[in-house]
């Protein structure tokens, strides 16, 4: 703007002192502006982008996202839209409090942590790429949704309902029982994805010719079923749940519960063993708002029951 | 030093500087007549650059650089409006190329503040680079700029209070009022017009009619040399003096004892001649810096009204032309307004029934003829037969001379004893603006109609970047100037266009180059075969530049061992995708990391590694199946890294 203003007044200067010479200056302040405000948006048309992101996420939780940026030797800075930022709606503040906003010189490839904002599967990202280049003087803005190279579950924000009792305490004895480590075997079953490797059953394996893995009895290690349903709540709630339901399985898992989720995904009702945090994170990540699986599926097995729904104000235990 | 330190020192020795230019300043000011604030230009702008280059030295943020060429910008806008050559070209592309490098710089270091993308990070700003994308902004400014300035348009009025005017040496003439041309040599003051010998002597810019005497026998003329430049916001006749009696060959000046004119201490004023006011009048600026010493006649357009002029007073003759009373040597310069009549040919048909008709005197004067062969006057007659106008009459004899006479400079000499418009008109019909214009002058004042011969320049060439008219020795010319009643004198000329004040329009810069271009064309055109030659061997050279680059690379690449071969693909591979592998990076880190990111597993990655380690470092020879092994990963992370190149 200075650059025209000056341009301007140049030209008030020439029309009373008749001055050729500035009328050639006048052409290269304008010509500047143009060159200026043109450059940076041809520039910033021609560049590449290319991003990718480690498999899992939590939402609060720095997310390493790699971008690649190719094309002509261009001066920018880049930026990553945390996931599930609304459109239009833009954060600056990335992981640790600082900017997520970097300085590169195309071509270029490095890491820049975002903050996921909610959980879910993430399969593009928003890019943001600012350049004045080469003068300075105009910015240009270019927004570009990339695709990752492989999907991001991204987790919800554990939240813990009562803080966690100190390991060994009384109280926390009282919860649940830790795993004796002399499970008793019952008998064999199908393996199905979740369960741990050190159950499968390898003579049985042998004989079926199919993964067989042994279900025990655990006399001091207690079953638990945990119940997201998502059913008839706005988003908020939807993410609070998630985040409470989390919480609980991590406890769980602390605490050696033999822990299943019971959740709805978009491709239906789902019901299975969790023995991660990781996995647990992916399961919750993926759960919607739909129908909820039948627990008669488990078979004879009655473990604990602890739902967490959106649809009643409290979370009912078992 | 560096601009994140305190420099402490620096600044204190700046300041200093500043106060000191500070205190050279007041010094200059104080030498300075109150009257005399125009003259506080110079040492403002000089401080201004002291200021700057102080500056310059210690910019240690951001916005002291914008600053900093603001104020350079201010400064050369101060410095284009007081140049007049085509240097300031020069300084104008060596400051537009440093300010260009200084923005490309200053976004460099501006994104270089931000924490990198890059690990390890990106060097910014290389000196090859930086110049190359300078070389390229310039280059874009220079056409984007060239468009922009063809539609500018030219400035049409000049609306300042001051005006320049200064004398590079003050040279009393020793007659006041009288007229001196020392570029016409030892006949200058002779009080009549020079000879063929004299005139061979005198200077190649000299031109004879600048005397008190024109010989229209005279033969030759002026050179090409630049006499002076004139910025004005129209094209006029530069008019020096006017010629009021015609012996049959010579013309001179009757009335040569000039009243003198002062300022005190000012502008001067110059009395205008009466005239009808119920059209309009504007006036044109014209500012006249002399290249040559020449005649001490002060040029302006036709009708000076006020003169910014480097003396007290100057001297005015009955016509209306002006005389300095010092020598106007090279590097003076002057100032002029004129007013300027809105005529059109429509008024000045309707002139002959205006009021403020010229008087008996002044049209005893201007219809005065010596005895004129008669055929002279029926040849006007009959042209202006069907002339029912005094301006059409003058316009008919105009195109009758246009039509039936032919300019040249070779002609032959006039004989002895001849009428010089008789043999012009009747036996020779050729002849340069001296005999044109006199028979044009000749045949109205055989009509009855008052006219004189006036010399000067035409308006010159017009420099499109200077935007000042650029008149050359040869400009030097005669034409007629007619009487109109209410409106004065009006100039008329066969051979060249006197423009009318009432028909200019606004025009654009773009024009003046087109023109500029075209009149160059020629000499353009000449070089246009070694410019293709030197196009095309530029053209050869590029050509086989890249071959031999490749061939040049390949020899030196089949000279490398065989694991510098195999990093030389891998960090090929690694480029192609936007990973170069940094000067810390050993070969197994840089594998390790770019084949994560192209489809190679952990394992394969470290294998690598090891082989091209063992067959750098090793004591025994890596054997076939290793290398083999070595070629198949690189050739996995080749293709991955071209997939992906092409995907983008």
């Amino acid at each position: 703007m200075w650059l025209l203003a000056l341009a301007a007044g140049t030209f008030g200067i020439a029309a009373t002192t008749g001055a050729g010479w500035l009328l050639v200056l006048i052409a290269v302040c304008v010509a500047v502006v143009i060159v200026a405000a043109v450059s940076p948006w041809f520039l910033l048309r021609r560049l590449r982008i290319q991003v990718d992101a480690p498999p899992d996420g939590t939402v609060g939780e720095p997310l390493p996202v790699t971008v690649g940026i190719t094309g002509p030797r261009t001066p920018c800075l880049v930026d990553v839209l945390s996931p599930g930022t609304p459109p239009g709606k833009r954060q600056d503040r990335g992981a640790r409090g600082g900017t997520s906003r970097r300085g590169a010189v195309v071509p270029a490839e490095g890491t820049i942590p975002v903050d996921p904002a909610s959980r879910g599967a993430v399969t593009t990202l928003t890019v943001i790429l600012v350049s004045a280049a080469p003068l300075g003087l105009v910015r240009w803005r270019r927004t570009v949704r990339a695709t990752l190279r492989n999907p991001v579950l991204i987790a919800p924000k554990p939240s813990f309902a009562d803080p966690p009792p100190p390991a060994g305490s009384e109280a926390r004895q009282g919860l649940w029982e830790p795993a004796s480590g002399y499970d008793l075997a019952r008998g064999v079953r199908e393996y199905v994805p979740g369960d741990p490797p050190k159950l499968i059953h390898w003579p049985a394996t042998a004989r079926m010719r199919n993964l067989m893995v042994k279900e025990v009895e655990t006399p001091g290690r207690p079953s638990l079923v945990l119940v997201l349903d998502l059913r008839g709540c706005d988003e908020a709630r939807a993410e609070k749940a998630a985040s409470l339901c989390f919480g609980l399985a991590i406890r769980s898992l602390e605490d050696g519960v033999d822990l299943f989720l019971a959740t709805a995904e978009l491709d239906g009702p789902r019901l299975g063993r969790v023995s991660t945090r990781t996995a647990a994170g992916r399961r919750l990540a993926l759960a919607v708002e739909g129908p909820m699986p039948d627990e008669s599926a488990m078979g004879p097995r009655q473990p604990d029951r602890l739902v967490v729904s959106t649809s009643v104000p409290e979370h009912a235990a078992p | 030093m560096r601009r994140h330190d305190r420099n402490i020192l620096l600044k204190a020795l700046l300041a200093f500087g500043v106060l000191l230019a500070f205190a050279r300043f007041l010094s200059i000011v104080s030498t300075i007549p109150s009257t005399g604030a125009a003259q506080l230009q110079v040492p403002l702008a000089e401080l201004f650059i002291w200021v700057q280059f102080l500056h310059s030295l210690d910019v240690p943020a951001r916005r002291d650089l914008m600053f900093s060429l603001s104020s350079s910008t201010a400064l050369m806008i101060v410095a284009a409006v007081l140049s007049v050559s085509m240097k300031f070209g020069l300084f104008l592309a060596a400051w537009g190329i440093f300010a260009l490098a200084s923005l490309v710089l200053s976004y460099r270091s501006e994104i270089a503040d931000v924490p990198g993308l890059d690990e390890p990070p990106t060097r910014y700003g290389s000196f090859a680079h930086t110049s190359k994308v300078t070389a390229l902004a310039s280059l874009a400014v220079i056409l984007v700029g060239i468009l922009v300035f063809a539609f500018l348009p030219r400035t049409q009025a000049m609306t300042t209070f001051s005006f320049p005017a200064a004398l590079q040496q003050v040279v009393r003439l020793p007659s006041e009022g009288g007229l001196a041309n020392p570029s016409l040599g030892p006949v200058a003051d002779a009080g009549r017009a020079p000879t063929q010998t004299e005139l061979g002597k005198s200077a190649r810019f000299g031109y004879f009619g600048f005397a008190r005497e024109l010989d229209t026998g005279l033969r030759g003329r002026p050179d090409d040399t630049l006499v002076m430049r004139v910025r004005a916001s129209e094209a006029a006749f530069w008019r020096g003096q006017s010629f009021d009696r015609w012996d049959g060959r010579n013309w001179s000046v009757t009335r040569d004892r000039p009243d003198r004119v002062s300022g005190q201490g000012g502008p001067i004023d110059v009395p205008l001649a009466p005239y009808d006011t119920s059209f309009g009048t504007r006036q044109l600026v014209q500012t006249y810096p002399l290249e040559v010493t020449g005649p001490n006649m002060i040029f302006a357009a036709y009708a000076p009204e006020r003169l910014y002029f480097p003396d007290n007073a100057v001297f005015q003759l009955p016509d209306g032309s002006l005389r300095a009373g010092v020598e106007l040597g090279a590097g003076a310069v002057y100032t002029v307004v004129s007013t300027r009549k809105d005529v059109t040919p429509a008024i000045l048909r309707k002139a002959d029934s205006l009021p403020l008709g010229i008087d008996p005197t002044s049209r005893a004067l201007y219809t005065q003829l010596p005895k004129i062969p008669e055929r002279i006057r029926k040849l006007a007659e009959t042209v202006t037969a069907t002339a029912t106008s005094t301006y059409d009459k003058v316009i008919a004899l105009q195109d009758w001379l246009a039509r039936n006479t032919t300019y040249s400079l070779d002609i032959p000499s006039l004989p002895e004893g001849t009428d010089a418009v008789d043999q012009f008109l009747f036996v020779d019909r050729r002849g340069f603006c001296e005999q044109i214009g006199s028979s044009l002058v000749v045949m109205l004042r055989s009509l009855g109609i008052p006219a004189r011969l006036v010399v000067g320049y035409v308006p010159g060439e017009r420099n499109p970047l200077s935007g000042m008219f650029e008149v050359r020795a040869s400009d030097a010319h005669a034409w007629a100037e007619v009487w109109f009643p209410g409106i004065g004198w009006q100039g008329f000329d066969p051979t060249a266009e006197v423009p009318l004040a009432g028909e200019q329009g606004a025009d654009l810069a773009g024009g003046d180059l087109l023109a500029w271009v075209g009149g160059r064309l020629p000499g353009l055109l000449r070089l246009l075969p070694t410019g293709l030659v030197v196009a095309c061997l530029a053209f050869v050279t590029w050509g086989l530049h890249v071959p031999a680059r490749r061939l040049l690379g390949r020899r030196s690449f089949r000279r490398r061992t065989w694991p510098a071969q195999i990093l030389s693909r891998i960090e090929s591979a690694g480029r192609r995708v936007g990973r170069t592998r940094a000067p810390s990076e050993t070969a197994p880190e840089f594998i390790s990391d770019l084949g994560r990111k192209r489809d190679l597993s952990d394992e394969d990655a470290r294998e690598l590694g090891v082989i091209l380690e063992a067959a750098s470092f090793g004591r025994a020879p890596v054997n076939d199946a290793q290398r083999q092994r070595a070629e198949a990963l690189v050739a996995i992370i080749e293709r991955t890294s071209s997939a992906r190149r092409s995907d983008e």
